[in-house]
């Protein structure tokens, strides 16, 4: 039934999913494709020298043009567009300043209809290895190039469809595709995002007939692209994508699990658990993704969507952890859909996996705080759009972004318990944390190289996070990762104008020893973290001590509960017999260790008859004994349920087939007594047959057919299953006993078998029930002298009296 | 001890026949499943266990057979008993094995008639 419901959420989940995608997502077109700057007359002059210099040869375009670029964009500094104070006024009122200031940096102001917007650049990386030749204006030129090449290098897909990567589309021959205007090379944004350059061209018949360049700004596109796709639908695509591979994952888990049988469980378990991990960072990095393309605009929705984003990463790893936790606990991946998994975390308490999983747990949220709060802070966002779009602009970058939790994963698994291995003063601990944090920060500015901040900072959060968590509980965790971002956040925007991005992990840093400044403070406070902590040496070795006299102590205190365990034990099994007029009743049930799986009792199933039990659980010792009491408790419930001996043996077998582990089976013997008509019914399943000594000394074993409890189900179990009667007579004697009985045996390895115990019974027919017993249990502990008792031995005597039925036999 | 457990193991095609000697108590048990373990995680799904020496066999012995036959006939296996002396043969009586499992006279009629098994599926292709 549950699997129903969770295979019908599933199926739900990923219709949902793929219709939210499917609705959103077609029917976008690359915003530049129609998009055109009517070409003034200046720039349509430069378009027409640029032109006629490349002789109206449109076969291989794409390889001229960027050959060509440095020359168009000269002839535009010939034509005046570009001046020697580097200002380009575009025809639609904006102003482009370029400020030459050596080869380290270049200023840009932009003047956006009237607001200034100063933009640094650095061309170190795009410059350094050009060649800078001619005269000054044309050194400027090549460097504004170089300018140009790095903001491209930066933000590369910063804005969608700007990229289009110098490719214009052509036909197989190099002709581009359609006439009109195409816009065949569209610079990247510069530094600020917001302003790009396009080249132009006009072609007809395969001919170029203008050709024309132009700064663009791309904040009124910007705008447009909300327009075009809104936030939501944004968000909603995320949503859908999400849902889908979840949704994925969760079908395969389930079936899965369907053939665990057939799996090599442990492992196959540790695979999903992975891929659940990686598709949670990748949903952390996508949602990051889709977020830092909301947040360029910091208004509400873009925060609420942020905030939404993380919840449902977080969502998703709940049900990946959920789902770990249950293969952990249950051995059982269809709960994994069962969210109470994970409301059982016990989340004050401490540990290593524990820690791990919190850590994953958290990160998500804390990351849609984090970046809730950079959104809100005014002028940050530039902070975040720089970041992410070194992440966005190399492979391996992205890579190594993705990988921050992936090191805070591998922080908590791996270095938390060495370092706390061999460092044992918490305080040292905290120390050593921040001395790698900080070597760690001295590398990053060496390399001068913002991947190493990245790691840094990654390495410094999972710490921070794991602390927190370890001392404080998950809560402290998250307020944690919520304040220290954001202080690292403010401190590089503060410092903004000076803070190369290397330093960025010193900035964590910063961060981070605000946060744990806070952190020792709360410490101190907490009596019992002082308590601890002010423990001596001399303490330290007594509490030591004390835990191995405790290691000794150990074997003979289990001895101790063994005994409690047997006499426990030996107060389930019935105090004394029942009084029935006109018999005697006694039994005895010697474990062979402390505790056995025999067992033997008397029940009353209808006004006038009297089961009478033995039972035997197979193998011995603690395993048996636990399934001796669940027996009696079965039986006794089974009895109650049906007075038929039949009944209650089926009934008897269906619940321990269910419950009891393959290799386990019980035997029993039951005889229904009815005293007064002396009539037994007796039942066998898979026990020893009851034997049955007449008065004139005849032997006879009963035996009725069936199998032991617990083998078959009910189909099987019942084929032959019958019962047999037998009338007793004044002097009968019924004895049931269980195998350890029979096959007690002697030094040669000689059974006691069923002629030894019906000779002895025979001889002793006049006596006691009693009298009986103990004389079968001293001879088979004769026969069995000095080998040890290798079996429970449970023997019932039952004896029909000489005396009228009305008279009341006391035992 | 003249009796001590011992286990010989053959592959004869696909069955795998496993010959016990001397006694199967709670104590050999464990050496028995783990035989057993071993062919089933080689992909055995066919085993025979030849009881002819087989002298003494405890409940703990008989629920060595019972833990893998679920999951051997669920393969389309089976464990099948051969040549169980009557003592031994008198224990299976008793607790009903013989409803579960197939005993034979010999280890070799057991063995053949998984093969007739075989080739009776062969020809039904």
């Amino acid at each position: 039934m549950i699997q129903r419901i969770e295979w019908f959420l599933i199926v739900v989940i990923a219709v949902v999913s793929c219709a939210l995608v499917l609705r959103t997502a077609p029917g976008r077109e690359p915003f530049l494709a129609s998009d055109s700057v009517p070409a003034s007359n200046s720039i349509q002059r430069v378009a027409e020298q640029g032109a006629s210099a490349l002789g109206h040869d449109v076969r291989g375009f794409a390889r001229v043009v960027r050959a060509e670029r440095a020359r168009v964009l000269r002839l535009a500094f010939e034509a005046g567009l570009v001046e020697m104070s580097w200002q380009l006024r575009h025809p639609s009122g904006f102003l482009v300043d370029f400020l030459g200031s050596g080869r380290e940096h270049y200023t840009a102001t932009v003047d956006l209809n009237g607001q200034l917007v100063e933009l640094r650049s650095r061309p170190r990386e795009a410059a350094s290895g050009a060649v800078f030749e001619g005269n000054p204006a044309e050194q400027e030129l090549s460097r504004s190039i170089a300018v140009e090449a790095y903001a491209a290098f930066w933000n590369r897909r910063l804005v969608r469809g700007v990229n289009t990567d110098f490719g214009f589309r052509l036909t197989a021959d190099g002709v581009p595709e359609r006439d009109g205007y195409l816009f065949e090379w569209t610079s990247q944004p510069d530094p600020s995002g917001r302003l790009a350059w396009k080249l132009s061209y006009l072609v007809r018949g395969g001919s170029i007939l203008q050709f024309s360049i132009a700064p663009i700004a791309l904040e009124p596109l910007l705008a447009r692209e909300r327009e075009m796709e809104s936030t939501f639908e944004v968000l909603i695509v995320g949503v859908g994508v999400i849902g889908i591979i979840g949704m994925l994952y969760a079908a395969a888990v389930m079936i899965l699990s369907l053939y665990r049988a057939r799996l090599p469980w442990s492992f196959v378990a540790r695979v999903m658990i992975l891929l659940g991990a990686i598709l949670v960072l990748d949903s952390i990095a996508g949602s990051r993704y889709a977020n830092f393309r909301v947040a360029l605009h910091s208004n509400l929705p873009s925060i609420f969507s942020q905030w939404i984003g993380a919840i449902l990463v977080l969502m998703l790893a709940v049900s990946v952890v959920a789902a770990g936790r249950a293969t952990r606990v249950s051995a059982d991946f269809r709960r994994w859909l069962g969210l109470e998994e994970f409301l059982r975390f016990r989340w004050s308490k401490a540990s290593v996996t524990r820690s791990f999983l919190a850590a994953f747990l958290v990160s998500p949220l804390w990351l849609g705080i984090s970046y809730s709060i950079l959104a809100l802070s005014e002028g940050s966002f530039a902070e975040s759009v720089t970041l992410h779009a070194v992440a966005i602009q190399l492979p391996p970058m992205a890579g190594i972004y993705a990988a921050r939790s992936l090191a805070v994963l591998i922080v908590v698994t791996f270095a938390i318990p060495l370092v706390r291995a061999h460092v044992r003063n918490r305080n040292a601990q905290a120390l050593l944390c921040v001395l790698v944090a900080s070597v760690g920060c001295v590398l990053a500015a060496i390399v001068e190289f913002p991947v190493s901040a990245l790691l840094v900072e990654s390495v410094l959060h999972g710490t921070l996070l794991v602390y927190a968590y370890r001392r404080f509980g998950a809560l402290a965790a998250v307020l944690g990762g919520i304040l220290s971002e954001p202080l690292a956040r403010a401190f590089v925007f503060f410092e903004r104008g000076e803070l190369p991005i290397q330093l960025w992990g010193v900035a964590m840093l910063v961060g981070g020893a605000l946060f744990f400044s806070v952190v020792l403070l709360l410490d101190v406070r907490n009596p019992n973290r002082a308590e601890e902590q002010r423990l001596s040496e001399e303490e330290f070795e007594a509490l030591k001590r004390e835990s191995e006299r405790r290691l000794v102590t150990r074997r003979e205190r289990l001895l101790g509960e063994f005994a409690l365990a047997q006499q426990a034990q030996q107060r389930m099994l019935p105090d004394h017999p029942p009084s029935l007029p006109g018999f005697e009743i006694s039994s005895i049930c010697v474990p062979a260790q402390q505790v056995g799986g025999d067992l033997y009792d008397y029940i009353k199933i209808s006004d006038s008859r009297w089961a009478l039990c033995v039972a035997d659980v197979s193998g011995k010792g603690v395993s048996a004994a636990l399934y001796m009491t669940m027996v009696k408790g079965m039986l006794t419930a089974a009895a109650v349920e049906r007075a038929d001996l039949l009944a209650m043996v089926i009934t008897l077998n269906e619940h321990i087939y269910r419950v009891i582990e393959k290799r386990s089976f019980v035997t029993m013997m039951l005889a229904a007594l009815d005293p007064v008509t002396r009539k037994l019914e007796v039942l066998r399943a898979g026990h020893p047959p009851m034997l049955h000594v007449r008065a004139e000394g005849s032997v006879e074993f009963l035996a009725s057919n069936g199998m032991g409890l617990g083998l078959a189900p009910s189909g099987i179990f019942c084929r032959r299953l019958n019962t047999a009667q037998v009338r007793l007579a004044p002097g009968d004697v019924a004895v049931l006993y269980s195998d350890g009985v029979n096959e007690a045996m002697n030094r040669d390895r000689e059974e006691f078998g069923e002629d030894r115990l019906a000779r002895v019974v025979s001889s002793a027919v006049g006596e006691t029930a009693e009298s009986i017993r103990d004389r079968i249990l001293a001879s088979i502990l004769e026969f069995q002298a000095g080998v040890p008792v290798h079996d429970d031995i449970t023997i019932m005597v039952l004896r029909c009296l000489h005396v009228s039925a009305n008279q009341t036999a006391e035992v | 001890m003249p009796d001590t457990f011992q286990i010989l193991e053959e592959q004869q095609g696909e069955v795998a026949l496993l010959r016990l000697h001397g006694y199967l108590d709670a104590h050999t048990a464990a050496e028995f499943e783990s035989a057993i373990q071993r062919r089933v995680d080689q992909g055995c799904a066919c085993i025979v266990v030849d009881c002819e020496k087989l002298s003494y066999i405890s409940s703990a012995g008989l629920g060595v057979f019972m833990s893998f036959i679920e999951e051997l006939r669920e393969k389309e296996g089976d464990i099948r008993i051969g040549g169980l002396l009557p003592k031994v043969r008198q224990v299976f009586d008793i607790l009903g094995f013989t409803e579960i499992f197939q005993l034979f006279d010999t280890a070799d009629a057991a063995v053949t008639s998984f093969q007739l098994k075989e080739e009776g599926d062969a020809t039904n292709v």
